[in-house]
Order: C-alpha cells, then structure tokens, then sequence
C-alpha cells in the first residue's frame, strides 16, 4: 500500500468513525415536562430558647423587693417594709399664729409744741405654740427653738397725724446675741395712715418662758413716740391698732419637755408579692425564715414600742391565718434617745427584734406561703427624761424586715403561660413534626411540663407531650450539708412528635398553653439550697419533614 | 524501557492519580493543540514555541476561533428523566447527590482579529489583537441540595452547608500581544509574550463565604456571610440609584479604552535528547484596573455572623405579660437584615486574568509522529485546578497534520480529543477541539418541535478551535531553531 493510499484511508476512517458515532441519544421533549414536581424537604428551626438565671426568675416575679446572697451565693427573699417613718420636720409642726390684737388710745394732753415730744409704751405676752402631727391635742412644752426660716410680720393702723415712730422688742427672739428690736413705724408725714412690716426670722432663738401661767409665752414691748414738729391741728381722740403674728416657720432644733409624744403606728401590712399570681398555692418548708423589727431613734427623747400582733394571712392556704407567738408577749422595745452630741455627729439610737424558728411559730406562718404580713404595734415617748431636744432632720423609724432564706423544700409549684401561638397555613403540607426539648438545669428541682394546644375560645386541642410522667425537666443533683450546692447540671433532650392526623387537628390552634409542675428534687421529699448562680436553660427546636408540590411554569 | 522512561511515566501516573482526587479545570486554550507546532496559534499555549512557517498571517476576524462551554456539575440525563407515564420530570434527588461543593458553568470565547508573525533567524515575532469572552458561575451543590432536601436531612442536621467561593466571573476585554521568542542554542528556546489589555465589562466575585450551619436537634441555626462582588459595567445603575440605567452607545462600549490592564505569557523549551522535549509555560499572568462606573457590593460587615436560638421567652410565666412573637419575628428579620447588609461603594478595583501553568513533555516517536504529555493548571477561586492531556500528533507529508488526545477533566474521564491542520498551499486550515465526543453523542433537549439544541450527553465539557492563515515558508526543520 502506498503512502497516499494509506492517508485516504486513515481520512476515510476517521470520517466513517465519526458518521457511525454521531448520534442524537436522548431527545428530552420539553413539551412534556411535568406540571407539577413533588418536594419533600426535611426542615428544621429553632423555636424557642430561654436561658434563665434565678436572679432573672426572681425578678419576674418580684420586680420590686430585693433578693440579698451571701458570699456563697446563697439567697434569701427580702421584703423590707417601714412601717413608721418621721422626721421631727414632720411629726413637730409650728403653725402660722398671731399675736393678740392690741387696739391702745394714745393720750396727748394738748396739741405738742414743735420741738417736743411725747412718748409712751406699753407691752403684751403671747403663748406660742407648737403640734404634734400624730396627735395634735397634744401640749408641747418647749424651752428654746431655733428658727430656720420664718416671718414675722407687724400691721398698724392709726389716726395720729403728728409725725410718730413705733418700736418693736421681744426680748426672748435673739440673734448673735440681739434681741429683736425694731422700728415698725417711723410716720415723718402728719398725716394719719397705717402701714404694714414684715421680717425675716432666719437664724432667731426663741426662748419661751414657763414659768408663768402661759405655755411657750413671749413678750411684745411697744414703744410710741410722738413728735410736735409740723404743728399739726389737735384733733384728739387719738388711737392706734396694732396686729401681726409669726408664719412658715421652720425650725432647726427645739429643746423643751416632749416627754409626752404619742406615735400613730397604724396596723402595717407587707405583701409577699412571690407568693401572689402563680406561685400561690406552692407547698414550702422553708427552714429558717424569720422577721425582723428594727428601730432607729434620732429624736433626742426615749420611745417605747410594743408590738402587740404579728401576723400571716393567705388566700389560697389553710389555715389562712397565723397569728405569730412569740414570748414573752407583747414584745416591748425601749429605744434609748442618742445624746446630744451623738445627734451632733448625725448617729441614732438603735433596737431590734427578730422573730425566729427558735422563739415563734413564724416557721409553720410562712409555710402557709402567705401572700400578706400583718403587724399591729404602739408607740410613745418615754418622759423619764425631764429635758428632750429634737434637730428638725431627727428620725423615728420601724421597719419590718421579712427574710426567707431559700433553704428548705417545696413541691407543688404549679407555672402556667398561655403564649398567642399560631400555626396558620405553614403546617398545612407538613407530614411529620418533631419538637426537641432540650433541656440544661442548673436548679435542685424537677419539672413535668406539657404543652397544651387550645383554639381561639381557650378550649384545648390536643396537647404536645404524650407521657405527661415523663420528666421533661430532671433536677440536678445536690451535694451533702450543709451546702447542699448542686454537683452538675443535668441535660436532657426529650422527643414529641406529631403526625399528619394530630397535625390537621391542631391547625386551628391559636393560644400555647404551658403547664409545669416543679417540686424540689425527690418531689420535694429533699432538702435543698438556692444559689444565685443556678440557672436553666430551654431549647424548643422543630424538625418538619414537609410534601409539597410544585407547580412549573406557572 | 530505559530507567529515565520509567521514572517519566510514573510520574505521569502519579499526576493522574492527583488529577482524580482534584478540582476540574475549564482551560480557556484548548489543550490539543499544544503538539501541533504547524499551527501558529499554537504559540499561544507556549510562547517559547515557534511555529514551522516563516511567516504567517492570519486571515482577517477568522484566524482564531475558539468556543468553550461547559458545565462540570451535571449533564442533563443526570436530571432529566421520563416517568412511566412518559412525562419529564426532573429528578432533584439525583441532582443533590452528584453535584459538588462547588461547581462551574462556563462559557470562553476568543476571537483574533488580526495575527501575523514571522521568523527573523533565530528570532519569531508575532502579533495579535483579540477579543476575549471569559465567564464562569460557580455555583454550590449544597444550595441545591438544601433546597432540595432541606437543613433538617441527614446531610445537613448537625452539618454545615458551605457556599463558599460561589459567584460569577465575567470579562470581556480586548488583547494587543506582542510575542517574541528566540532559540538561545540548540536545546533552549524561551519565549514572552506581552499583551496590553482593554476592558469593557467586568462582573468580579472577589469573596463569597456564605454558609448555613443547623445544630442537632435543630437548637440554634448559624449563617456566615462574606461578600465582595466588583462590577464594571458601563450601563449598569447603581442600586441606590433611582434613575434608569445610563444608556451608553455600542461604538463608546467597544472603544473603551479606560479599563487598563496588563499580562505577560513566558514560556521555555528544552530539547534533553532527540527523543525527549520539555516545555513549560505561564499565560495570562496579569490584571485589569477597572475605572469605568465601577461598583462594590460588599458586606456591611466582614465576616458577619447571625446565630438564631429560637425566640427568646425569658418572661415566660410572668404574671400579666405575654410573648409578641409578630413584633420578635420583626426584631429577628431587622437584626438578620442589618448582620448582612450588602453596601455599595464606587471604587477603583483590579481584577486577574486566570493565570495557566503548562508542563509539557514531547517524546518523539519517529520522523512523522510525536506522543506528548501536557500537565495544566489553572489558577482561579483561590485555587489551582490540574488537568492532564496525552496526545499523539502524527503528520501526513506537509498537508495534513491530525492530533488525538485523551484528557482527564471536568471530573470527566473520557475526553477525546481530536485536531487536523491542512495545509493547502498557503492556506491552512485547522479544527482543534479536546472533545470530539461531545460533538459526536448528545442529547437533545426540544420544545416538542422542530427547536432543538444539542447538549452533550456524557461530557461536561465542549470546545472547538477553528481558523484560518496563510503561511508562507513552511519547513519543517529549520536549521536555525532547533528542532523543537
């Protein structure tokens, strides 16, 4: 074979190859291309996550009291209440009073020369007076005060038409050593008007005297001079009228004998907000939670308090009423008065009380879970002292402090939520769901929990939890005494599926209904303690294997 | 077999094992041509080869054409399917599985315009303007397969769904190549080829690291998001820009000289002995400055994270409160909208050219026939992308040149590849393509008509290089370079 011949047969091949292998293999015809295409995707999302601290829980149930921990972290519950609380400010009132009317006739003989004069005085003793807030028919009998803001103010009226000046002095109103001296009326023109003088008490000591028939009495001493000069027209009867008082006044300090004082201690409640809403019917045993009643005097006078009631009421638990016992009864507490110069150096005079397990039957009062603390109690100044003072910043206060430590057990403790929940048409085409509960608990406690799906008039569906004994929430374990801390917290993931039939019924849900029964571990049979740093935390995911189908081309 | 043979062919094997466990390549220079030295475009592979004719020109817009087109994910008959009542259907299952993590559609275009070279002693000096179509979307198997099969599947529950490097790559952009190459001795030609380039479009993915990740027991869901996309297109709007996209004149597109660039191939031969050739080469090292209504869509926040935990409901059993889980959703959706804020800046921005590295080695058989081994790589994605092509070229006198291949890639074994060259006078005519299946077996996809169009039926890629030149003083052996 020749070369040429041999190339005509290579190109020949090659061509041949190429016709035999050249084909169309599949045609797809697009013109049949289906309508509608299945798709069953498996979807998943998370639903729900809640992480919560017991500070955080604490604090939705009772956003307004305090929770205190220890060093360790341990808690307790606080419900401060003040059941008294005044100043001196307050409780020692000095109303606005005037001084007697004083109407005086001015007796000039004959018409005055013009370089004479004529003078003339005359004085008066008025009782000043202060009240006591809580009792205002009370005496009070002061020695001495000092004014941090007030007015004094003088009014007169006359027909004397000579040129006339009047002098004011009360020898018992001083300031840095004055007495209070002062022209209220110094007339240059003869003719006959009235005026009006107002001055400014700041800083003034009154000093009252007592010896006398009057209480707290202050003298007035009044000075008329008359002058000739101007030869005015002698038309006698001549008269003056002299009015005025003292007003807003504020005092500093007032020494005196307040031996006397009653306080109005009204019957006190202290609402237990945790035990209200929800929590109301949990069973406790709390181990040691007490009552604290502590006083602080500021007042510069003994006062002595007896507690005559201390009391539990619950609207959900009997016996509903506890009344706390305590002995020796009533509880009296006398409140020394700080010195002087302790007042000087701001400090009171302290006393307190405390209600205990060991001395009351405050234990068994406060397991009823009480949603409200009753106390009934008196108050009243001691007069073993001849000589009381009082600063107007003074203070006299009870507070009843409620302390219960979380230490103990409970069981019972029933939560429900309706959370607004709607499925809507998203599960239409969903075959199967699967919930997964996925739980991480820090806390002594255990839960069963079931979700309840309800439709729009509340009424219940079905419900998402087909075990409802099956423990949704395990408690964590806790150490030995006297800690009891929690060793490690316990996860668990549980499983709640729906299929197709349970999915069609629970399409018109509208409300979730959440359900939990928590007891302390061993269902509250175990004692545990609370730390702030317990915490749990609550994954809801959803995995739905959905069908649906899809439409092309349109 | 001599112990230098051995040590070659293992190697070759050992590269094709690389080549299995690799990434596709979608070369924009078909591979074949690479032992088709009568060629003169064949230079273009390897800028240290110097073509067998004196001087060649080539015929005016027909010189050089080159189509590729290709998809490495899927063929058709792996999604399309009739059903037993004889209606297609399209099968998503089959299409999840096979697809990768990323995937390529790609589409290349090369027109010449204008080439001549010539051969001045030992010295070739060439020139060429082209026009240059280069596209690719990469596109992430597991986007399908989470919409298909959704984040709660086996492949997805507790696993992360990855879409990293997907986007879209398009330039179109003009080339001035000046090629020269000289025979230092008998055994060494070397070769560079430096070429001015004029943008008129870009569409640059610069950074897409977007991924979904769900936890068992679907506790929390996670998605990453990184995103830089550079535009450069003349009548694009922008998106903050109320107005209708400018109107710019086809003459002013296609004479855009503002988007400047610059690239150099380099190229070397050696000649071991009279039966062994080694050649390597680098093209398309170099760059474009986009100036023109450039845009930048990029991530508000780099590396923005959103995990979602479910709704919170921390208040859950409070007295006299409820859960609003409408005004939640609509915290959710603007937290999710402001992690993933997309912004728009108007810089200045370069983009590569997708650099080829080639190692070549050519065992010459006889006197007409020449088998050789191309090992390329592609660099684009952040990553380089192996391909191997053995051929053998055979010659029939000064007429006819015919080259078959076998290639590994597209993660596809069964590319045969074919090109002739003939030779008729001056006038040579060439048809290149490293797939001749895909030209050969294909499947048709129709409208239920007479509309139809061709698709591959078992490869996943198609390429075809055709021209036309004159060439003049064609030897075969020159005696002035050496016989490469």
């Amino acid at each position: 074979m020749n070369r040429k011949l041999s190339h005509h047969l290579l190109i020949a091949f090659i061509a041949g190859l190429a016709i035999t292998f050249s084909c169309v293999k599949e045609e797809y015809d697009f013109s049949k291309l289906k309508k509608s295409q299945s798709w069953t995707p498996e979807l998943a999302m998370p639903l729900i996550h809640s992480n919560m601290n017991l500070a955080d829980i604490i604090k939705d149930f009772d956003n307004t009291h305090l929770f205190e921990e220890d060093g360790d972290n341990f808690l307790k519950l606080v419900y401060q209440n003040t059941i008294y609380s005044k100043t001196a400010e307050q409780l020692l009132q000095i109303p606005d009073q005037s001084f007697p009317a004083v109407s005086e006739s001015v007796n000039i003989p004959g018409a005055i020369p013009a370089t004479d004069s004529l003078s003339y005085s005359f004085s008066d003793t008025y009782p000043f007076s202060g009240i006591s807030a809580d009792n205002p028919g009370e005496t009070l009998v002061f020695d001495s005060m000092i004014v941090k803001e007030g007015t004094l103010t003088i009014n007169l009226n006359t027909n004397l038409n000579y040129k006339t000046k009047l002098i004011l002095e009360v020898p018992s109103m001083t300031k840095n050593g004055q007495t209070f001296r002062k022209v209220v009326y110094d007339k240059t023109d003869p003719t006959p008007v009235g005026g009006q003088k107002t001055y400014d008490l700041t800083g003034y000591k009154f000093s009252f005297d007592n010896s006398g028939p009057t209480t707290n009495a202050i003298d007035l001493n009044y000075e008329i001079t008359v002058y000739g000069e101007g030869s005015p027209t002698y038309s006698p009867p001549y008269s003056m009228g002299i009015t005025g008082g003292v007003s807003n006044i504020k005092f500093s300090k007032i020494f005196g004998n307040m031996g006397n004082l009653t306080f109005l201690l009204k019957k006190d409640t202290v609402f237990i907000d945790i035990f209200k809403n929800n929590l109301s019917t949990i069973k406790l045993e709390l181990d040691s939670p007490r009552v604290k009643i502590n006083v602080t005097n500021s007042y510069g006078i003994p006062i002595d308090i007896n507690i005559t009631n201390l009391a539990t009421h619950s609207d959900v638990n009997a016996p509903y009423n506890v009344d706390v016992y305590q002995q020796p009864y009533p509880v009296t507490l006398n409140i020394p008065a700080p010195t002087l110069s302790q007042m000087y150096s701001g400090q009171s005079a302290y006393v307190g009380f405390t209600y205990d397990k060991n001395n009351s039957n405050i234990k068994t009062a406060v397991n009823t879970s009480p949603q409200y603390m009753l106390l009934d109690a008196e108050g009243a100044s001691n007069s073993s002292l001849p000589t009381n003072f009082v600063f107007d910043t003074s203070r006299f206060q009870i507070d009843a402090i409620t302390e219960l430590p979380l230490f103990g057990k409970a069981w019972d403790i029933t939560l429900q939520d309706t959370i607004p929940f709607a499925f809507g048409t998203t599960i239409e085409n969903v075959d199967n769901i699967i919930f997964y509960i996925q739980v991480e608990n820090g806390f002594p406690m255990e839960a069963f929990m079931q979700v309840y799906f309800a439709d729009a008039d509340y009424k219940l569906i079905d419900s998402l939890i087909l075990i409802p004994t099956e423990k949704v929430i395990p408690n964590a374990p806790v150490g030995n005494a006297p800690e009891y801390r929690v060793i490690a917290p316990v996860k668990k993931v549980t499983l709640a599926s729906m299929g197709r039939s349970r999915i069609v019924r629970v399409i018109d849900c509208q409300y979730l209904l959440v359900k939990a029964a928590m007891a302390t571990n061993n269902n509250g049979e175990s004692t545990v303690k609370i730390y702030s740093d317990y915490y749990i935390d609550v994954k809801i995911g959803v995995k739905a294997d959905v069908s649906a189908t899809i439409q092309i081309g349109e | 077999m001599t112990m230098n043979k051995k040590k070659i062919i293992s190697g070759f094997i050992g590269l094709a094992i690389l080549m299995t466990a690799s990434r596709p390549l979608f070369a924009q220079q078909d591979q074949t041509i690479y032992l088709m030295r009568d060629i003169p475009q064949a230079t273009y592979s390897n800028p240290s080869l110097i073509p067998e004719c004196k001087f060649y020109i080539g015929f005016p817009a027909l010189s050089s054409f080159y189509l590729g087109i290709g998809n490495d994910g899927f063929t058709t008959r792996d999604v399309l399917r009739y059903d037993n009542t004889d209606s297609l259907t399209v099968d998503m299952d089959n299409l999840s599985d096979i697809l990768k993590k990323k995937n390529n559609f790609l589409l290349n275009i090369k027109e010449e315009l204008i080439s001549f070279g010539f051969k001045v002693k030992r010295n070739y000096i060439n020139f060429s303007i082209s026009e240059n179509f280069v596209s690719r979307l990469t596109y992430p198997g597991d986007l399908f397969a989470i919409i298909n099969e959704g984040n709660a599947s086996a492949r997805f529950f507790g696993n992360t769904a990855e879409f990293k490097g997907a986007g879209f790559n398009m330039t179109h952009y003009r080339e001035f190549a000046l090629g020269y190459s000289r025979a230092l001795s008998d055994k060494l030609v070397v070769g560079a080829r430096p070429k001015m380039l004029f943008g008129m479009m870009n569409i640059h993915t610069r950074r897409s690291d977007v991924s979904f990740f769900t936890a068992n027991f679907a506790e929390y869901i996670e998605t990453n998001s990184d995103v830089l996309v550079n535009t450069s297109i003349p009548m694009a709007a922008s998106m903050n820009d109320t107005l209708d996209p400018p109107e710019v004149e086809f003459s002013e597109y296609i004479t855009n000289m503002d988007n400047k660039g610059f690239a150099i191939d380099l190229g070397g031969s050696y000649k071991y002995n009279d039966k062994f050739i080694f050649s390597a080469s680098l093209i398309d090292l170099g760059w474009i400055h986009w100036k023109t209504n450039p845009m930048n869509y990029v991530s508000e926040y780099e590396n923005a994270n959103f995990r979602f935990d479910g709704f919170e409901i921390n208040r859950m059993f409070i007295a006299n409160d409820s859960v609003d889980f409408e005004e939640t959703l609509a915290d959710l959706l603007d937290s999710i909208q402001e992690t993933f804020n997309i912004i728009e800046k108007n810089e200045d921005y370069n983009s590569p050219l997708n650099t080829k590295l080639y190692l070549n080695a050519v065992y010459t058989v006889n006197e007409k026939g020449k088998a050789g081994a191309l090992l390329g790589f592609d660099f684009y994605n952040r990553g380089l992308h192996p391909s191997l092509t053995l051929s053998y070229n055979h010659r029939f006198g000064n007429i006819l040149s015919l080259t078959g291949s076998y290639s590994m890639k597209n993660r596809n074994y069964a590319n045969i590849g074919f090109g002739a060259a003939l030779n008729l006078g001056p006038l040579q005519l060439y048809f290149v393509t490293d797939n001749i299946l895909s030209m050969l077996i294909y499947d048709k996809i129709t409208d239920g008509g007479d509309f139809g169009v061709p698709i591959p039926r078992y490869t996943r890629y198609m390429n075809g290089h055709f021209g036309i030149n004159f060439i003049f003083g064609y030897k075969k052996k020159d005696p002035n370079i050496p016989s490469l």
